[in-house]
């Protein structure tokens, strides 16, 4: 699934990559959870769902992109 | 991507039938699907929400908006069976064989997608109870994927697949749908509606549904991990801290752009101060002294001329008579020594002549013992003769001695004394006298050039005058400038102080937090995602809004008649949509309008958020154009005909997109189909390149 299509627009991207700067964390951070997100809601499933949150958070910690 | 086969399996009246769709050209996107009342359309159309998405599919269906694809199977599966070929042998599974393939504008990793879906039923056409009755099979670049994994119910893990590939279900209605439903989305929903349109297509409610799964990871984290109090505080004073750091940041950055302007600015003016200078010291031979300068130059100069020239007329007096005979110092040296050696001459001659008798005596003594008795003629001729010889003792007179007496009145001491003083002239004296009268001449030559340059600056025309004017002003600012650049130069020592101590703080504070283990880290990494989220969702929502409003307009005001060319669409939040028109003319609510205008609208509304989200997806409508008048339908035919997408498929009876209307936009058609259908054998077949004839 792609990134939501607010994530592609270079209006709404210029201004999500702005808050994500003044909030420390990474835009791609944001479009991995929104990819979980979707693929729970989509499927109707909620099981599973804090796991693969956590595996986002690990990897963006674990990258070093917490600052 | 184009929808590139659509084959139904006992599905409603058709009972094994296949659309094949030709690649689309950029010229030519759209598809007729022709079919009567009741022949196929809407069999059509639903086959693409169930086919696709199965259950997830059904609340897009007519009659199911209510319906909760997470608990209620049986209502799906009554759906099902309700849209199942009537006619059908049991132990044929109902099939719904889509393919969608990427078009020339796709980019070159998008792979085409096949999904087949199936359900079975036992007898009486009763649907298989559990896993058995639904089957779905996928196909990304032809290959088939994995159906089943241990811990996933195939049917979930093949939607996520579908959605992972294609695109949610939810945005379903918004590439495929009926002129009814473009209606309903203002009659019913109004606001409403259209914001949760806009939410789902350009991802905002995903945005949306984050934030709220995130804030419930977070209530949970909390709930379930220790420390929470300590690592709470700590990070929150670490945002505190990290927010000064940016603060302080921004500071240091500003007073660094402040003094590099300032820095610049004194460039400038010394730049401009120089060319000044250079153009006053070409009209006037200074560089940047001030008149009151020149003239207190002048004023000095001539006192010191004044006070070098009575020092020197002082030392000529006192040294009146040397000076005067300096030059014939050395031949009056000399003549007096001359005559001093005359004087000595004539002294010892004078000495021997007066001492003759005496010396006479001595040598002709009378009587002379020698010579006896001589006779007083020998006698005096013997004394001329003695005489002579002691007069040429001091004949002539020795060398360098003067034949005359010229200064006869300077003798003995005075000679003397005069002989010094002349020695005393030429070397004190003469020294003196040059050193005074080379002070005399620079002084003289000094106020001659100070002379001068007053003289000058006496006569400099107003330009120059401007120029030194400048140049006081050029010096203050520059002045002004080094100040400024001083202070900020201070200022940014503290702020960097303060930054130094505070990167100290932060450091601290982090290795604290990274000591408290990846539970605490997960927390501090999600709250900060909620902030941001929270800040998003209220950032986003206007540009959106804005950018919709305006696509909206240009959609509508292209179908409209003209009453409503000068139209402005607005959606502003918390209202319904309407429409506001320039010169004074009132706004009208959207829902005062007729019913075609409304429908013309939400066809209006799907295209922009076509054009927003840059979805190339098929666009599948059923009866677009419904009862509008020729005028509206043949804008409407065109505005879909002409919008940028691949593939637009219209699913229209023969009294909506007519033949004389199809010939319109003939150039456009890249296929066409006819649907017919047989009452005896309840049976729909496609006829392809066939359609309605006049």
């Amino acid at each position: 699934m792609k990134a939501p299509p607010c994530f592609e627009d270079s209006e709404s991207k210029k201004i999500i990559r702005t808050i994500c700067e003044q909030h420390r964390i990474d835009i791609e951070l944001l479009k991995d959870l929104c990819e979980i997100v979707n693929v729970h809601a989509g499927s109707g499933r909620r099981f599973g769902l804090p796991e693969d949150i956590e595996a986002v958070l690990d990897r963006f910690i674990k990258n070093g992109k917490e600052s | 991507m184009y929808l590139s086969r659509l084959q139904l399996q006992n599905w409603r009246t058709y009972s094994d039938a296949v659309f094949e769709f030709e690649a689309p050209s950029e010229r030519r996107s759209v598809v007729l699907v022709g079919a009567m009342n009741g022949h196929g359309k809407t069999s059509f159309l639903l086959s693409l929400y169930l086919g696709l998405f199965g259950r997830f599919g059904l609340r897009h269906c007519e009659g199911f908006a209510a319906y909760d694809s997470n608990q209620d199977f049986k209502t799906y599966r009554d759906a099902i069976t309700k849209f199942r070929r009537n006619t059908a042998d049991s132990f044929e599974p109902t099939i719904i064989d889509i393919t969608l393939t990427p078009s020339y504008r796709d980019s070159s990793d998008e792979e085409e997608v096949r999904v087949v879906r199936r359900w079975y039923f036992s007898g009486r056409n009763k649907p298989k109870q559990g896993p058995a009755f639904e089957e779905v099979d996928i196909y990304v670049g032809g290959r088939l994927q994995k159906q089943t994994t241990l811990d996933k119910d195939p049917i979930l893990l093949a939607h996520e697949r579908v959605e992972r590939n294609l695109f949610e279900a939810h945005v379903a209605p918004a590439f495929f749908f009926d002129g009814g439903q473009a209606q309903k989305l203002i009659e019913s929903q109004g606001e409403r509606g259209l914001k949760k349109a806009v939410e789902v297509m350009f991802g905002t409610k995903v945005v949306e549904e984050l934030a709220e799964t995130m804030n419930q990871y977070l209530l949970r984290m909390r709930q379930t991990t220790g420390g929470r109090r300590r690592c709470s505080e700590q990070q929150q004073e670490l945002e505190e801290k990290l927010k000064e750091r940016d603060l302080l940041n921004q500071q240091i950055g500003k007073k660094q752009d402040d003094l590099h302007k300032l820095e610049t600015e004194k460039e400038k003016k010394e730049q401009q101060r120089t060319q000044l200078q250079e153009e006053l010291a070409r009209m006037g031979g200074m560089n940047n002294l001030s008149y009151a300068q020149v003239q207190a130059d002048y004023v000095r100069a001539e006192k010191e001329q004044t006070d070098a020239e009575k020092a020197l007329g002082n030392l000529i007096r006192q040294m009146g008579l040397a000076l005067a005979i300096s030059r014939l110092a050395p031949a009056i040296q000399n003549r007096l020594r001359a005559e001093a050696l005359r004087e000595d001459w004539e002294s010892l001659k004078r000495g021997t002549i007066d001492n003759r008798e005496k010396v006479l005596a001595a040598a002709l003594p009378e009587p002379d013992p020698i010579l006896g008795e001589i006779s007083l003629q020998t006698r005096t001729a013997l004394r001329d003769r003695f005489a002579e010889a002691l007069e040429s003792i001091y004949n002539p007179p020795p060398t360098n001695c003067a034949d005359t007496f010229l200064l006869g009145h300077v003798k003995g001491d005075a000679r003397s004394r005069v002989l010094h003083l002349l020695t005393q002239a030429q070397s004190l004296g003469a020294a003196r006298i040059k050193t005074a009268t080379k002070k005399a001449r620079d002084a003289h030559d000094a106020f001659d050039e100070a002379k001068r340059r007053k003289e000058r600056m006496q006569d400099v025309p107003e330009a120059t005058q401007q120029i030194r004017q400048s140049l006081d002003t050029i010096n203050g600012e520059i002045q002004q400038n080094i100040h400024g650049i001083g202070a900020i130069e201070n200022e940014l020592k503290v702020l960097k102080a303060n930054l130094h101590e505070l990167n100290k703080r932060i450091g601290e504070i982090r290795e604290q937090l990274a000591r408290l283990g990846p539970e605490q880290q997960r927390i501090a990494v999600a709250e900060r995602i909620c902030r941001a989220l929270e800040e998003l969702q209220d950032s986003l929502q206007p540009t959106t809004t804005a950018r919709l409003e305006s696509y909206v307009t240009r959609h509508f005001v292209n179908i409209a008649d003209r009453r409503f060319w000068s139209a402005k669409v607005s959606l502003a939040p918390g209202q319904p949509p309407r429409l506001c028109f320039g010169n004074g003319r009132p706004e009208m609510l959207l829902e005062t309008n007729s019913g075609f205008e409304r429908r013309a609208f939400g066809i209006a509304f799907t295209l922009a958020l076509a054009e927003i989200t840059h979805r190339r997806v098929p666009l599948v409508i059923d009866t677009p154009i419904g009862n509008a008048d020729s005028e509206y339908r043949l804008r409407t035919l065109k505005a879909l005909a002409d919008f940028d997408l691949d593939q637009i498929i219209i699913l229209t009876h023969d009294k909506e997109v007519t033949p004389d209307l199809v010939e319109h936009i003939r150039g456009q058609i890249s296929q066409k189909f006819l649907v017919e259908y047989q009452e005896s054998e309840n049976l729909s077949t496609v006829q392809p390149n066939c359609y309605f004839t006049r």
